[in-house]
């Protein structure tokens, strides 16, 4: 009787333990955050958040009748980021939820003052996912999460996110996400980068005055959407905290080749003549690896490159002298990738230590685990000067892999 | 030779593995912030340090088949220093307890469940381990043997995983970046945080019916538990660093988060606190387990479903009245660098000395 009264007390008390009511939180009332902006208001030193987030149940009907899907649009102001995420849940009936994050946008001011914090909070915060990717705006990070292109059906973090992804077939740029750059931040001897994205809107702003809320703590802005649409076009460079510089296009392709980050672009390759449609030797890259090696030469650190690409030949130039595409021929077409990606490698470099000296690619890194003692006692406190005066050899070997469907030059009649 | 009530090899190997398992799979950060990236070999050496104390039990063991140390200590030393010896062993198993049950909590509260009272996540864990606890060693050793293989499939499973694309080598070599006295200090605490094991082999050496032939059957627990643990950290330190690995909280599960392949796995932390699931089950029968044996010998009675109860209840009402995963954390790290090891040592020391008297009331025989 006794075991029979336990027994049933257990299965009652069981019964409160795991309904898990406590936690039950419908679907509905979840406002999924698909992009977070931050931004820093210059004058006033307050941080301004824009939260763009899904909304499937609404669309929009476009000039052309094609319906999709919007996106809406917060942005708060407070003193702290966390602040103003809380005066965007005020003017929100939904509770913002924000395990679906894409991408975090950061403004060009707020990069050069308050990512880290920023960053830490979303890296301590649970619901949080720090798979989420990084980008850097040019201008403001609001510009970017208010911009839509009217073609594209998904929100503009997944947008984002996308566009990041394939950016590395582009050589524009490569996916950092949050705990990357966290990890940069924490490592002595590399610098963080991150994906530029910049705004080209087609549209002036459609922002009505009267939707600016006159509350005490601050306004809060629902933004209408702009049309126009966002890039990938190039890399942000940080010197620890602050944001110092931006990488071009073919800067940015270096950098990639040098941190291994399976860059794919297609490469170009000119002869002799001038006409560029017909001369031009075209490879597209399918593997990329390099080697960063450390010496001390002199007692001084000597940094080498060495990178290894293989790529597929996808077009041939009019002017070279051969019918067949034979060894010779291909050494030739390779010789002149080498070259090509020597080149960029080279314009990253000297970006990085040149013009912005920040290390970016991590030799400083690799210097501490070829020589970690020589590190912590000479190098560690003054990379930042040592590395701008290295000297930086760079070798690159390409092998063409095949030449597509042809072994032949095209000759029309 | 009356096996009733004794566990196999099998089992004594599994409790063996699955006692080492405490509190280490949460504090080990603590131990990366000291050491750094050679904490992973610390570990290792930490674990294995056990393993001589291991033997020593055993070894008194022998000397009363059938006996626990206590028991032991009793014959040899009387009654007062043993109740003594009980009381810290109490004390001491109820203040780890209290640690492991807030960490997880903390855990699974901050991921998971994060409007469930932390009393009720406890409760929940403390009700089911008594139940199991109350069947008696030989049938919780067989959930162990299960729980066991089980948490460690999971580890693997989900960090193995991380091999695909979160991996750096870069991150883990070079591996001896340290002084000397810090790979030693970090070898102490693992090792003292590992003792946990060592507690409850106290208890489980009464359980055993030929202590010798169970040499070789515990040395295998110690020694697959210290190379699990090893070889979890340095995958670990491979996914996210040194740097970013001392600093976080709860343990395997913020480093399962970042372990990405393509765009639809992203994180798999369920796979990791299933092994902590897995885990505290196991430790905290122990737990409560030890607290009931010791309890049992202190007031000679041979079953008492209250001083069960009593022993569940302390350890959750501690627990509740910490309800705390910082300070869970750090009182572990205190257990583990200043506490559990020297109080084990002081045990075993008593345990022999008892021996020798025995022997000597005995004129050099032990019967």
């Amino acid at each position: 009787m006794k075991k029979r009264t336990a027994l049933i007390f257990l299965l009652i008390l069981s019964l409160l333990l795991l309904t898990g009511c406590w936690d039950y939180t419908d679907y509905d009332d979840l406002a999924l955050i698909s992009a977070i902006g931050i931004d820093l208001d210059k004058n006033t030193n307050e941080v301004i958040v824009t939260l763009q987030n899904y909304v499937p149940s609404t669309v929009s009907q476009q000039s052309s009748g094609k319906s999709i899907p919007i996106s809406g649009a917060v942005k708060a102001k407070g003193a702290t980021f966390t602040e103003a995420l809380s005066k965007i849940q005020q003017a929100r009936r939904k509770k913002l939820f924000y395990a679906y994050l894409n991408v975090v946008v950061v403004g060009k001011n707020a990069s050069r003052k308050i990512i880290t914090d920023t960053l830490r909070y979303f890296e301590r915060s649970p619901n949080i996912r720090t798979t989420a990717y990084v980008a850097i705006a040019k201008g403001t990070a609001e510009d970017v999460l208010t911009t839509m292109d009217p073609n594209v059906s998904v929100t503009i973090g997944q947008d984002i996110h996308g566009m990041i992804d394939q950016s590395p077939a582009a050589g524009s740029a490569f996916p950092v996400s949050i705990e990357d750059f966290n990890e940069k931040l924490a490592i002595s001897g590399i610098e963080p980068v991150a994906p530029l994205v910049t705004v080209k809107q087609t549209s002036k702003s459609k922002t009505d005055k009267s939707s600016e809320s006159t509350e005490d703590d601050g306004p809060i802005k629902f933004s209408k959407l702009k049309e126009g649409y966002q890039k990938i076009n190039g890399m942000a460079a940080f010197k620890g905290e602050n944001l110092v510089g931006w990488l071009n296009v073919k800067e940015s392709t270096g950098l990639g080749w040098i941190l291994n980050k399976e860059m794919s672009p297609y490469e170009e390759v000119k002869t002799f003549s001038k006409n560029r449609i017909q001369n031009t030797i075209a490879f597209s890259v399918s593997k990329s690896k390099s080697n960063i090696k450390v010496e001390l030469v002199n007692n001084k650190p000597v940094i080498t490159v060495d990178t290894h690409i293989e790529a597929n030949l996808r077009k041939f130039a009019r002017d070279m002298k051969v019918d067949y595409l034979t060894p010779d021929a291909l050494t030739s077409a390779e010789n002149g990738l080498a070259d090509k990606v020597k080149s960029e490698i080279k314009a990253a470099i000297k970006k990085g230590q040149k013009n912005l000296k920040t290390d970016i690619f991590g030799f400083g890194f690799a210097f501490y685990r070829k020589y970690p003692s020589l590190w912590h006692s000479q190098y560690e406190k003054k990379w930042e000067d040592t590395f701008a005066d290295i000297q930086i050899n760079v070798n690159v070997e390409a092998k063409i892999i095949n030449t597509g469907d042809s072994v032949k030059k095209f000759v029309p009649k | 030779m009356d096996n009733e009530g004794k566990i196999t090899h099998g089992q004594a190997a599994f409790l063996s593995y699955a006692s080492a398992a405490g509190n280490i799979v949460f504090t080990f950060t603590f131990a990366t912030s000291i050491i750094g990236r050679a904490f992973w070999v610390a570990v290792l050496i930490g674990a294995l340090m056990n393993i001589p104390f291991a033997l020593w039990i055993l070894y008194l063991g022998k000397s009363q088949q059938g006996g626990t140390i206590f028991d032991i200590l009793e014959t040899g030393l009387g009654k007062v220093v043993c109740k003594i010896i009980i009381v810290m062993y109490l004390l001491l198993n109820i203040a780890i307890a209290v640690c492991m049950l807030n960490m997880f909590s903390g855990m699974i509260k901050l991921y998971f469940l994060q409007f469930t009272p932390t009393f009720a996540i406890m409760l929940f864990i403390v009700l089911i381990c008594t139940i199991f606890a109350n069947s008696g060693i030989q049938n919780f050793a067989r959930l162990v043997e299960i729980l066991g293989l089980l948490f460690t499939v999971n580890y693997f499973f989900g960090f193995f995983l991380s091999f695909f694309k979160t991996f750096k080598m870069e991150y883990v070599v070079p591996v001896f970046d340290t002084s000397s006295i810090q790979f030693a200090k970090g070898i102490m605490i693992s090792a003292g945080t590992c003792g946990e094991s060592l507690m409850f082999l106290m208890l489980m050496v009464g359980s055993i019916s030929h202590t010798k032939k169970h040499y070789w059957s515990v040395i295998k627990g110690l020694v697959s538990w210290s190379l699990v643990l090893a070889f979890a950290i340095l995958i670990m330190e491979g996914d996210i660093g040194q740097e970013l690995l001392s600093a976080i909280a709860q343990a395997g599960v913020p480093v399962a988060r970042v372990i990405q392949i393509g765009d639809f796995v992203r994180g798999l932390e369920i796979l990791v606190l299933l092994t902590y699931q897995y885990i505290i089950i196991e430790k905290t029968i122990m737990y409560i387990y030890s607290s009931y044996e010791s309890l049992k010998k202190l007031f000679h009675v041979k079953k008492s479903i209250w001083l069960l109860i009593l022993s569940a209840l302390s350890i959750f009402a501690a627990s509740v009245f910490v309800n705390s995963y910082n300070t869970g954390y750090f009182f572990s790290v205190f257990l583990g660098s200043y506490v559990i090891l020297p109080f084990v040592t002081l045990v075993l020391m008593l345990a022999s000395f008892s021996v020798m008297i025995k022997k000597k009331k005995n004129g050099g025989q032990l019967k």
